[in-house]
């Protein structure tokens, strides 16, 4: 479980949705919080010209009352200042020209600062306070030297600080269902293009060479694809429709050598009077046969997975259809010691190939009567499982060791026992290809109460 | 006997082997090696039946069927192909073809079809509701089959089956004519399966050691008929 949910986390890391995801959230991110700076520091400076603004509106006034009163109404003023109380108390210090303090509320002066204009900031120690504090302060020389500091506190803004944050972390909130909403989206947009590439492209796998990609004629990259896989299809068809041709023409070829063979073979065994003659000659039509049968199968084999042979499926009722095939088989089963029936769903039927079909599951039941030894009872079965349905024959012989299935299912692979029985080289190959050309698939298991099971799924619902 | 048979095939081996064996059995063989020659021949319409190659010269052999059907010519057809699949098989008897037959082929296979084409079109069978074969009888209304006193019980496809044969009395029936007519099948089913069928058929029929009437044919298939 863990396992499979890792797998999942890391599935969904490398999908397209979080890899659209990822850089629509840092866009989103990035966008707003250059904005919000911008907006800063622009209110920092429209702040910081307000309070240079207060500050020379102070000094000024001092300055009057300095030009008006001299130094004593000077005092007097900064006094009466210093004594109302207010959130933002002025800064004040008015000095002599030896730098000694004569009122105000600064211990002393600033070390001096060659690159301070007439208005600076700088942090210093109010009398009356133990933090240092950041003042906007302007410094002016008096007529009789004496220097006067005039100032406000201006602290550090932190209430604008905080919106900006907040606007940061509601912009970061709101990115993410945002970017999550464009992922979606696009990936969604993008999916249904290529899911419909990807359908076509199924369809064409299982057999089905005339489907296309459909165009919207919006000229797209996805359009222009399209066209491009189009141009592909068809040419595969034409390749395939060629070599149907190429097929017949040689089991054309190779067919009628082998019928000049009987032919020949058919003539001499009524000329012939010798006995050994005859039956050699009568192994060699047995063999001719065999060879037609192999040349029959192996054709059919190549038009099934050609497709070829779609046109001729037709809805099926299943128990019908197996009760058909076990009659044809049932004799025969009897005579080597089984009992053959068929179990099909009451009532279920899918579109198939009737005869391609009937021989496939022929092949099946043959096997198990060869294969089966120790057996008593071989079914052919038809069940549904959920929108498929599957079609199959189990025995319950010895059945086949997990570790050969998948080389019993390979095309001409054989379990080495029963190559001694002739003729069983192709007929599971047939049987694969039957079931692609019902755009199903071919599975071994085993049968509950140890034999073999040959499951043909096929989809009871086709495109 | 002396019924016309038209064998159109271009391969020289095969078809003078087809005409030695048919005239053997008393046909009166024409051979056409290509198209158009099948077609002047067969437009005059006096064969009983035509042995067509799909595959010939200048015009293949559905063009010839086509055109002969277009014409007006009802003469039975059995097409030759190597083309082997059961849906080029239906395919050729869709288009006017009366049987089809794979290559290569057993001569015998080839006769009883002919002759069944033969006899097919030399009238049409009242319709019988009895069948009978010396001591053997078959109540096609009833479904019921005696042999002599005795009733015998068969399974609804023995009884097609053994229909088949009391419809072909001494003629030779061969297994994949048998397949095709009782079970509807057009595959090679591979092994002996139709012989357990029939063995089974004649073991009912023969049960108290009468003289069986279900022969075989070497080579061939079955007949059913009271000479051995």
């Amino acid at each position: 479980m863990k396992v499979s949910l890792g797998r999942r986390a890391r599935a969904f890391l490398r999908s397209t949705t979080f890899r659209l995801f990822v850089p629509v959230v840092v866009f989103q991110l990035v966008a707003t919080g250059g904005v919000l700076t911008f907006v800063w520091v622009a209110g920092q400076q429209s702040v910081r010209d307000e309070q240079h603004a207060l500050v020379a509106e102070l000094r000024d006034d001092l300055l009057d009352t300095y030009q008006d009163g001299g130094t004593a109404a000077l005092k007097a003023n900064i006094e009466r200042r210093l004594g109302n109380e207010g959130r933002r108390a002025p800064v004040l210090l008015l000095a002599d020209r030896d730098g000694r303090a004569i009122a105000g509320n600064l211990s002393a002066l600033p070390p001096p600062d060659p690159e301070a204009g007439s208005l600076f900031e700088t942090m210093l120690y109010r009398s009356d306070s133990t933090q240092p504090q950041t003042m906007a302060l302007s410094e002016t020389r008096l007529a009789d030297g004496a220097i006067l500091l005039a100032g406000i506190e201006i602290g550090r803004d932190l209430k604008l600080q905080r919106s900006f944050e907040q606007a940061l972390l509601a912009a970061l909130f709101l990115a993410l269902p945002l970017a999550t909403l464009v992922a979606v989206l696009t990936s969604r947009l993008v999916g249904q293009r290529v899911h419909d590439m990807a359908q076509t492209a199924h369809r064409v796998g299982s057999g089905a060479f005339e489907a296309r990609v459909p165009l919207d004629g919006s000229g797209d990259a996805f359009d222009e694809l399209a066209g491009e896989i189009n141009a592909m299809l068809a040419r595969i068809e034409t390749l395939v429709g060629e070599l149907r041709v190429v097929a017949e023409g040689l089991a054309h070829d190779l067919r009628s050598p082998v019928t000049r063979l009987r032919s020949a073979l058919e003539q001499a065994v009524l000329e012939v009077a010798d006995p050994a003659a005859e039956a050699a000659m009568q192994r060699a039509l047995t063999e001719a046969d065999t060879l037609t049968r192999i040349l029959t199968t192996a054709l059919q084999i190549g038009r099934a997975e050609a497709g070829i042979g779609r046109e001729r499926f037709e809805e099926t009722l299943l128990e019908d259809f197996l009760g058909d095939l076990a009659a044809l088989y049932e004799p025969y089963a009897e005579d080597a010691g089984f009992v053959l029936r068929a179990e099909a769903l009451w009532g279920l039927s899918v579109s198939l190939h009737r005869e391609l079909m009937s021989q496939a599951l022929g092949n099946l039941v043959d096997n198990a009567v060869k294969y089966a030894g120790g057996g008593s009872a071989i079914t052919l079965f038809a069940e549904r499982q959920g929108e498929q349905v599957v079609l199959g024959v189990r025995d319950d012989g010895p059945g086949i060791a997990t570790d050969q299935r998948e080389a019993a299912l390979q095309r001409f692979g054989r379990l080495d026992p029963s190559r001694a029985v002739a003729g069983s080289g192709l007929g599971l190959a047939l049987v694969e290809a039957v079931a692609k050309l019902h755009g199903g698939a071919i599975a071994l298991d085993e049968a509950t109460g140890g034999g073999l099971e040959i499951r043909l799924t096929i989809p009871s619902s086709r495109f | 006997m002396g019924h016309k048979l038209l064998v159109v095939e271009d391969d020289d081996a095969t078809a003078t082997y087809i005409a030695k064996g048919m005239s053997e059995e008393g046909f009166v063989v024409d051979r056409a090696g290509n198209g158009r020659d099948a077609l002047f021949l067969a437009s005059d319409g006096t064969y009983d039946a035509i042995v067509l190659d799909r595959m010939i010269p200048q015009m293949d052999g559905m063009s010839v069927l086509g055109a002969l059907r277009a014409g007006g010519i009802e003469t039975p057809v059995i097409v030759l192909s190597a083309l082997g699949s059961t849906d080029d098989r239906v395919t050729g008897l869709t288009s006017g073809a009366d049987d089809y037959l794979t290559k290569p082929f057993a001569f015998a296979e080839l006769l009883a079809r002919v002759r069944l084409l033969v006899k097919r079109s030399g009238g049409q069978a009242a319709v019988e509701t009895r069948l009978v074969c010396g001591d053997l009888e078959m109540d096609l209304l009833a479904r019921k089959v005696r042999r002599g006193s005795r009733a015998i019980d068969l399974q609804p496809r023995e009884f097609r089956l053994l229909e088949y044969f009391l419809r072909h009395i001494d003629e030779v029936v061969t297994r994949t004519m048998l397949l095709e007519a009782v079970w509807d099948y057009h595959f090679d089913p591979g092994t002996n399966v139709i012989d357990v069928h029939v063995s089974r058929l004649r073991r009912k029929l023969d049960e108290d050691g009468a003289a069986s009437l279900l022969h075989t044919v070497r080579g061939a298939g079955y007949r059913l008929g009271l000479a051995a």
